[in-house]
């Protein structure tokens, strides 16, 4: 299985939401990280053939993308709502039903997916009366129904409780195997250990794609760690990167991202994938 | 099938809709028992009526014709014409039947000599004295080949054919076909088609539905099918409502469906057709008439439920569309004449069964006269298949936004 997409633009009117995005997926997870309004949901729609690209192309194993295409894809988009009279049953059968799954294949496939996202005893009740993270499974659900080869999570484990988001987490590691995950999110430590490799996006264009280990590594000698007093917070965040802060009796901790020592008294952290995030989205415009 | 029937269930048979359809019923019924009984004023006028009626069937009784003409314009000369005679006539018997014998009386008469000179349409003559001279006249002028000869000629031969007026007691029927009108089917039957088609598309759009449709293998193409066959199953569902609703609510008022073997021209507001069909037949050519524009008219919503975002511009784009028409009955003649096509062929003429099936009305299509039935059931046909072709494009088309 491969995913090729080519130089991928997209404008509204003068506005350019992505600018040439360039990269290729196979089996495994990818993360796709970035700011508010970098182009990830733009991207991820063009990739699930919802909208069209202004320019540039989508190449499943070397063919444009069409029908066979979308049987083999599976899309969880960020805010989804359930039709009000559907259990959520009901609404797996639709799903099922719309993917091309026969009726015994939909009914094997959603007594599977109903107990791998919790959901078995809740699937005759309507799903709009469903809490945010029973939701966010029957939306996980859905995607799963037709074993895609190409599945597209926007912002999955937004409304999860922490157990939700591991199992979550653990499922789509699984599902992975011989599979392509494109997984966008805000939420760091959701990609940090299971994808393969992490697409950053920034401004319209993919700024960097390798695995969380390079980005990391890029990051050593990078990452400090000093204490200061309360009231110098805020003249400090002006100049510096703060990936965390923890208070420490009259003092705070604070977690810097810096290219050199930040403080007389910092020390040097191991760096992870956060550090990286905000480093590349943050440090070097705040630095710029 | 299993997407038919959730689509289904979306759009009809969930409970909230249920409790719609079924409060619609019971409007259906009333209002098909209160315009009847009350047009009758109770069921002893009504026995009243009806046995004056009885007594007098048959062809015309020019001595009875007289006595009732007479009597019907001195009451419109003491009460006044229009609603404020109508009002009179529900609480006397006696005047209705004048009013309705008399009313029959020029029937027959226009059916012989045609209307009074001044009220005849000159594009639309009626009469047998007038068709022939008018035949004679065409003749004269070597226009033998022309198509108002043509459809004249086809005219006077129907005319003799079906033979003159008689006055049967039809009261169920007439009430019936009465609670079928124009304005009825445009706003009891459609306007409600409008409310059920209007969410079918746009909500996929308010829910993020569209999301998953649209990427689905069967998002683009085989769900459209399904959409439209829901479509088609409300509206002949709703029609079915509506004509058994009135059917039930007439039948309880009066109490019988007597005539149903008579011509149709024996229905006050049929006396001119043109179709040697008996009432019954009729009423099953009506019933299929009317659920045939239910369903032309729910691709119609269909379409602007597949065009919009949001569920109640949707509907209120589609109960434009039936205000239209309605609008072009303010039109002058000049006007109507430009726009003939949209007057003619709008929701609101292709409800009304009396101008459809009632009138002499005939088209010139290449040389051939053409009844407005004919053509409606064309021009329906063409706007349903164009329409169906639209959805699936739309479908087709449609992109997130």
């Amino acid at each position: 299985m491969e995913l090729i997409i080519s130089n991928v633009m997209k404008n509204y009117g003068k506005k350019d939401v992505l600018k040439g995005v360039s990269f290729k997926m196979d089996n495994g997870i990818y993360g796709l990280l970035g700011p508010n309004g970098a182009g990830k949901t733009t991207l991820i729609r063009i990739l699930a053939g919802l909208i069209p690209a202004s320019s540039g192309q989508v190449l499943y194993n070397g063919k444009k993308c069409d029908k066979e295409y979308r049987a083999k894809l599976g899309y969880l988009p960020q805010d989804l709502d359930f039709y009000p009279n559907f259990t959520g049953r009901q609404y797996l059968e639709y799903v099922a039903n719309l993917k091309g799954l026969s009726d015994v294949e939909a009914d094997r496939k959603i007594k599977e997916l109903a107990e791998q996202v919790d959901l078995t005893d809740d699937m005759e009740r309507r799903c709009v009366n469903y809490s945010g993270g029973m939701k966010r499974r029957l939306g996980i659900a859905q995607a799963l129904l037709n074993n895609p080869e190409i599945l597209i999570l926007d912002e999955p484990t937004a409304g999860l409780d922490p157990y939700e988001r591991i199992k979550f987490r653990n499922i789509i590691s699984v599902f992975s195997k011989d599979r392509a995950v494109l997984l966008s999110t805000h939420i760091v430590s959701d990609v940090d250990s299971v994808a393969k490799k992490i697409i950053m996006i920034k401004d319209g264009k993919v700024g960097s794609m390798e695995d969380g280990r390079a980005y990391m590594q890029r990051m050593n000698g990078k990452v400090w760690e000093c204490s200061i007093a309360p009231d110098k917070l805020m003249g400090f965040q002006k100049n510096h990167v703060i990936s965390n802060a923890v208070p420490n009796g009259d003092m705070i901790d604070i977690r810097v991202l810096s290219n050199s020592r930040p403080h007389e008294k910092a020390v040097n952290l191991e760096p992870n994938l956060e550090d990286a995030y905000l480093y590349e989205f943050n440090y070097k415009e705040a630095m710029a | 099938m299993r997407l038919l029937k959730l689509e289904l269930h979306k759009t009809l048979t969930n409970k909230k809709n249920l409790i719609v359809l079924a409060i619609l019923l019971v409007v259906y019924i009333v209002m098909g028992f209160s315009t009847t009984y009350y047009s009758y004023g109770g069921t002893e006028n009504y026995n009243t009526y009806t046995s004056m009626v009885e007594e007098h069937t048959g062809t015309l009784d020019e001595a009875q014709g007289v006595v009732s003409t007479d009597a019907y314009t001195e009451a419109k000369n003491k009460y006044g014409s229009g609603e404020a005679i109508d009002h009179y006539k529900m609480a006397d018997p006696v005047l209705k039947f004048n009013a309705d014998y008399a009313d029959f009386n020029t029937a027959v008469n226009d059916y012989y000599e045609g209307k009074e000179a001044g009220k005849q349409d000159i594009d639309n003559l009626i009469g047998i004295a007038p068709l022939q001279d008018k035949l004679t006249e065409l003749q004269a002028s070597g226009q033998e080949n022309s198509y108002e000869y043509a459809r004249y000629e086809k005219q006077l031969e129907t005319e003799k054919e079906l033979g003159a007026p008689t006055f049967e007691n039809v009261s169920f029927w007439d009430s019936l076909f009465s609670n079928w009108s124009g304005m009825n089917v445009l706003l009891l039957l459609l306007f409600p088609i409008a409310y059920f088609i209007a969410p079918i598309f746009t909500q996929e759009v308010r829910t993020g539905m569209d999301n998953i449709v649209l990427c689905s293998k069967k998002g683009r193409k085989e769900i459209v099918t399904s959409k439209i066959i829901t479509g088609v199953i409300t509206a002949v569902v709703m029609s079915i409502l509506f004509v058994a609703g009135t059917f039930i609510g007439t039948f309880a008022a009066t109490g019988n469906m007597a005539g149903a073997g008579f011509s149709m021209r024996c229905l006050a507001s049929f006396r001119t057709a043109q179709y040697a069909f008996t009432i019954g037949q009729f009423a099953l050519v009506s019933v299929l008439w009317i659920v045939f524009i239910a369903i032309v008219f729910s691709m119609v919503a269909l379409l602007i439920s597949a065009l919009m975002s949001n569920q109640a511009g949707a509907f209120g784009v589609s109960f434009i569309v039936l205000l239209v028409g309605m609008a072009t009955e303010i039109f002058g003649s000049g006007l109507k004449k430009l726009l003939w096509p949209i007057v003619d062929f709008s929701f609101n003429s292709l409800g009304k069964l009396s101008s459809i099936f009632g009138g002499t009305t005939t088209y010139n299509l290449f040389g051939q006269p053409i009844s407005y039935a004919m053509l409606g059931v064309a021009v329906a046909t063409v706007m349903l298949s164009a329409f169906i072709i639209f959805v699936y494009a739309a479908q087709k088309k449609r992109i997130v936004r």
